[in-house]
Formats: structure tokens, sequence, C-alpha cells
């Protein structure tokens, strides 16, 4: 069986429960066992680097739980995904940076050496596609509009492993739970949420637009695979000023709507 | 404003026609780099298209690092990285394993200030 420690990320891990409970159960599904991190540490995400030079000993620590234990770093959402992945590189790339994170590493029993892979969980959904589809039990009967987690997909230089405007992903995996894809002119936008820290208006602003614009084009729901999107699409919705404001469209994590289809019981997937 | 705007630049805002932001009237990547937002680099969603779309691969994530330096850092965002130094933890609120037992998902352990404090040069500061 493979095994992966799982790194929830501090948003999803003290806000979107449903989602990495959904996340964990399909990956035990997939025959993935999902390990836990023994002391969790924030990654950092990308908002540190514009502050401090060593944020990258923060994520450089879980890399190295990770390595201790042998295994992969799976995540859930874009931006601890990027900023793993552009450590992993610098620290190829730089070696001095590989050797202070080290120096304050082995303080805490801990050292690194550059081999954890960083995997997001779209990633493993769309490898068990098959399997996915094959397991479908209660097909989606929905129009499901999405919203993709862009930092997993760019820049191509720190992501590396695919086409940084391959948006296929998701679309497959949502088509294989028997609902219909519905496209729409914002659906490569990125949501906003990252502004929300910084100019709360403007975040809403662009969610708003994205919304509006999936509802217009048919949507019953947005499905993301990222706890920032879920975060400013579903729950600052309410905040934003939608022109029909009685409408309001359900914002699922993709992990959530395939434990529907795949008839995992509803109370735990919502 | 002494900004250090590469020299690769030649200013054919693509960047800015891919920026979510900019379509919000915001800054913009490109905005960035002819010196016409005063305090935006903070207003990045961070999707970075505009690497992708620039086609004189300009380092845009370390200029946009270094202009963030510039500027003040928000308050929520300030927040937050006290709270990573802190505790390891983005958040303030950290009574969440009570809601995850809810859910059945196992109690979270946070690395803590001290073990922080050995990853994070203290007198580098930065905040």
């Amino acid at each position: 069986m493979e095994r992966m420690v799982l790194y929830p990320g501090c948003l999803v891990l003290s806000r979107f429960h449903e989602y990495e409970t959904a996340s964990r159960r399909i990956l035990k599904k997939l025959g993935i066992e999902v390990l836990d991190m023994e002391e969790f540490c924030c990654c950092g995400s990308s908002l540190v680097p514009g502050v401090r030079d060593d944020w990258i000993n923060l994520p450089a620590y879980s890399l190295a739980r990770a390595e201790s234990l042998g295994v992969d770093i799976l995540t859930l959402c874009g931006s601890c995904t990027n900023t793993f992945l552009r450590t992993n590189l610098l620290l190829e790339r730089e070696p001095q940076f590989l050797e202070r994170a080290n120096s304050c590493l082995e303080k805490l029993g801990l050292r690194y050496n550059g081999r954890t892979e960083v995997r997001h969980i779209l990633e493993i959904l769309a490898d068990g596609v098959d399997e996915i589809r094959e397991s479908v039990v209660n097909p989606l009967n929905l129009k499901v509009a999405l919203s993709h987690p862009c930092q997993i997909m760019r820049p191509s230089e720190i992501v590396g492993k695919q086409n940084p405007l391959n948006f296929k992903a998701m679309r497959e995996i949502v088509t294989a739970l028997g609902a219909e894809v519905v496209d729409y002119p914002e659906e490569q936008d990125c949501c906003g949420s990252a502004v929300l820290l910084c100019n709360k208006a403007m975040a809403l602003e662009v969610g708003r637009r994205k919304l509006e614009s999936a509802m217009k084009a048919g949507a019953e729901m947005v499905s993301v695979c990222c706890g920032n999107c879920l975060l400013l699409l579903d729950r600052h919705q309410s905040q934003m000023e939608l022109k029909n404001e009685e409408k309001r469209i359900p914002v699922v994590s993709l992990p959530q709507i395939i434990g529907l289809a795949l008839g995992f019981p509803r109370d735990e997937m919502h | 404003m002494g900004i250090d705007v590469p020299q690769e630049c030649d200013q054919c805002m693509r960047c800015a026609d891919c920026c979510i932001i900019s379509k919000m009237d915001g800054h913009s990547i490109a905005s960035e780099l002819n010196e016409l937002a005063e305090d935006g680099a903070w207003n990045c969603a961070s999707c970075w298209r505009c690497i992708e779309v620039c086609p004189q691969r300009v380092d845009i994530f370390g200029f946009m690092m270094r202009r963030r330096r510039e500027e003040e850092v928000p308050e929520l965002i300030r927040k937050g990285i006290e709270g990573v130094l802190n505790k390891g933890f983005w958040f303030g609120d950290i009574q969440f394993n009570e809601i995850r037992e809810s859910y059945g998902l196992s109690a979270v352990r946070l690395l803590g200030r001290e073990k922080v404090a050995v990853l994070m040069d203290e007198e580098e500061g930065g905040l």
C-alpha cells in the first residue's frame, strides 16, 4: 500500500473539515495509507517570502518530516503546494540555503536531503480517475462549473510536472462522476482569495464575477480543489454583492462531490 | 521609488492583460514594472499567470517579493505571520481539535514557539 503524509495546511485543518474528511476517505478507497504530521508547522505560503529571507526553513521543516518517514507529502491547498515545490527547487539550486536550513533542522533532530516529492490531492485523484469512474454508485445529475487550484499549475518552472495551462484534470474527474461540466469565461481565472487579507472588497469582487459568470452559464454548483478557493467562494459568498441576492450557488470541494457519487455517507461529505 | 525594474522587461503588457487584479482596475505586474503603483505588490493573487505569458522570462516572483518588502505589510498578513512565528500556525484561534474530533479527524499538535524559533532567525526580524 502506498503511503503519504497529509499536509492539510492551516486553513483546511482548522476550517474545512469536510474537505479533509472526504480527501482521507477517497485516498483510502484508492489504496493510499495516509500518515499524519507529528508536529504541524505552517508552510509560510507565498506571503512570508515577501517579508523574511529565512522563510524557506518553514517549508523545509515539513519536507524534512516527510522525508524522515520516507514518504511523499500530500497537500490540499494550492498555496502550500506551490510553496513546497518552490522550496524543493530553491534548495536544489542553492546548496547554501539547504545547508542553512539543515543547521536549524538538526537542532530539531531532522535533516533534509531534498528527496520529498510534493503531490496535491488533484494529482492523486487524476491518477485514480478510472477507479473513481468504476466506483460511482450515485451518478451526479448536476451542471458543475470548475474553479481550478491555479497555484498547482503555475508557474511551470516550479510545477514542472504538467503543462501549466492544462486544466483537464478536474474536468475529467467531474465528468467521470456523471456530472455535466459547464464552461464559463472566467473558469481559468484565479478565484482571488489571496487578496482577501489586504483588499477584501477587491477579493469579493473577483469572486463575485466568477460565481455570477458560472451561474449565468447554467451551473448549479461550483467545484474547487483548494482551501483558499473554499474560503473566498464559499465562506465569503454571502458578503458578495451578487446581482440576484436570493440566489446562491453551492461551492463544494472535489473530494466531497466524489464522495457523494461514490456513496459515502452524506453527512460526512458536507 | 527606487524600484529595481528588471531590464529584461520590454513593457509588452501581456502580464497586465491576463491579470485578474488588473481587470478589477487594481494594480498589475505591468503597473508595478512601470512604477505606476505605489502600494500594490501585496494586492497580488499569486496565481502567476503573468509568469507564464512573459516572453522575456522576467523573474516576476522575485520582483514582487522585493517590492513587498518595500511596502508596509498589510495588518492581517502581519498578524498571520506573527502567528506563524509564535506557534507555527497562521490563525489566532487554535481551539480546532474539538471540532476535528467531531469529524473523526485526529488532533493536530502545533510545532510551537520554541521550535519555530529554532527554524527562524529571530535577529532577522523582518516584521
